[in-house]
């Protein structure tokens, strides 16, 4: 096993844990998929709990 | 026989009295503010049902604070919401929440921080490493031809991929940081509503 050899492998191994690293911060990054239509949630939001506290337009 | 003298009329100060009287009467009488079905009257429905016992899923609750916290709009709904709400408990659960939120911002903030000191720094410094190592090796001539170019091409590229990830994840801290501040200062402000409309009634 030559010198050559040796520094090519480390140099690629050191290429290949940065790489691994940085896709695992873009993974972490991703942006969370959503749950649900934000519109529907705001219809169905429990408004009768605000009988006699606020006035809510009825639809 | 002279004709009966005519009654006096009503001085005009009476008039005034009276419609004083009656403006004070249709002031009482106007009806309540209506709102509309937003984030932010959600948002008080939510905070409302919850301290009633009702079962609210948190990734709904996130999703609605998330939409009034990053809308001016909605913090200025929010808050008349909770001005013109009979009950003040509501505006002090309300608060809660945004705090909870806030609380569960910098959370998500503090370790995305942690991830890029840790993480994303010292894969940058690997690589930059790797390119100068790889760099020497070419100069030196202990690695020739294809290999040389292989590496540095290797070392470079992943040098440009580890400053990307990093400000990917810089951009989400920074929106963490923008969201903890405004729910933070959000609180605050729909607690001094709730004061406000407190003193009120």
């Amino acid at each position: 096993m030559g010198l050559e050899t040796v520094i090519v492998s480390a140099i690629a191994g050191a290429c290949t844990l940065s790489f691994a690293a940085s896709v695992y911060l873009v993974y972490r990054a991703r942006p969370q998929p959503e749950t649900g239509d934000l519109e529907d949630l705001i219809q169905n939001a429990p408004y009768h709990r605000l009988h006699n506290v606020l006035k809510i337009k009825s639809s | 026989m002279s004709p009966p003298p005519c009654s006096p009329g009503p001085a005009p100060g009476f008039f005034v009295i009276a419609i004083l009287a009656c403006s004070r009467q249709f002031a009482a009488m106007t009806p309540l503010p209506e709102f509309e079905r937003r984030p932010a009257t959600a948002l008080v429905a939510m905070a409302n049902a919850l301290s009633m016992g009702d079962a609210v899923p948190d990734q709904d609750l996130a999703r609605i604070i998330r939409a009034v916290v990053t809308s001016r709009a909605e913090r200025a709904a929010l808050l008349a919401a909770v001005r013109a709400s009979n009950d003040p408990d509501s505006g002090l659960t309300v608060a809660d929440l945004l705090g909870a939120f806030a609380a569960e911002a910098g959370e998500a903030e503090a370790q995305d921080r942690d991830a890029d000191q840790i993480i994303g720094q010292w894969a940058q410094r690997l690589a930059a490493g790797a390119l100068l190592a790889s760099f020497g090796a070419a100069i030196a001539g202990t690695v020739t031809g294809g290999h040389a170019f292989g590496l540095t091409l290797l070392s470079f590229s992943g040098f440009i991929f580890a400053a990307a990830s990093r400000l990917g994840g810089k951009g989400r801290m920074r929106v963490n940081a923008k969201e903890r501040e405004t729910a933070e200062t959000l609180a605050r402000h729909v607690l001094e509503a709730a004061r406000a409309s407190e003193s009120k009634e």
